[in-house]
């Protein structure tokens, strides 16, 4: 649903903007949609810090 | 393998070795009075000790000589740690997610950090099949290990060292971290 929207959003952006403005915008769009795209998918398996850290504790003889 | 990477010498620790899946102990004092070992598991880390360094504390730790018939290498040219920096898969370091409090990178941060030009972090391409995925270094987080345990862990896990850099990667790496640890602060700065 929410990708639909903005696929109509999308549509009517590029449709309200001159011609010669859309060629020179369509590749950093196309780079930029691309990026999001991945960071989104990368986004749904990521849960948390890369870095696991357990701890133990040790007596220290005196 | 392919020329930015070359395969590692098995047992060895060398410069700009990649090691992934390893549990670095840091020792700490608690206030009960106990010794907390913290363990700290990365997904990947980088050696950044120079190479010179790690031959002649290779070298001390076996009393053997640098060249035929020459002395042993002298004790005290052992290392009591090694240097290493963190380094995490490229999509999770530009969502943040790498590390705890971390933020998305912006668009600007974002072409900053792939084109090598964020002072604090260095991005490693992939390439096929020694790196499958791109790496990038966080400097802010280096770290290191004591010698023996690297070298333990070299040995008994050989396929735990994934590559070395090569030059001129492996220079172009140190620079940039050189340059990233010996900035000169001014107040307010981070």
């Amino acid at each position: 649903m929410a990708a639909s929207l903005a696929k109509v959003y999308c549509i009517l952006l590029v449709q309200s903007l001159p011609e010669p403005v859309v060629s020179a915008m369509l590749p950093q769009l196309q780079e930029v949609a691309e990026h999001e795209l991945r960071m989104w998918h990368v986004g749904q398996r990521i849960e948390g810090p890369d870095i696991v850290e357990r701890r133990v504790f040790l007596p220290i003889r005196k | 393998m392919s020329a930015r990477y070359k395969a590692p010498t098995p047992g060895v620790i060398e410069q700009t070795g990649i090691l992934q899946n390893v549990e670095i102990p840091e020792v700490h004092l608690s206030e009960t009075g106990s010794a907390e070992v913290l363990l700290a598991n990365y997904p990947w880390v980088v050696v950044l000790t120079q190479e010179c360094d790690l031959q002649l504390d290779r070298f001390a730790r076996l009393g053997l000589p640098q060249v035929d018939g020459k002395p042993p290498v002298a004790k005290d040219k052992k290392l009591r740690g090694i240097l290493l920096c963190p380094a995490f898969l490229e999509e999770n370091v530009l969502l943040g997610t790498y590390v705890e409090g971390g933020s998305k990178a912006d668009n600007t941060t974002r072409k900053m950090m792939l084109s090598n030009r964020h002072e604090r972090f260095h991005l490693l391409p992939a390439e096929v099949p020694t790196m499958q995925s791109p790496l990038v270094l966080d400097f802010k987080l280096i770290t290191s290990a004591h010698p023996e345990f690297l070298l333990s862990l070299v040995r008994d896990h050989p396929e735990k060292v994934v590559a070395v850099i090569c030059p001129p990667f492996r220079d172009r790496l140190m620079q940039r971290f050189l340059n990233y640890f010996g900035r000169i602060a001014e107040p307010g700065e981070g």
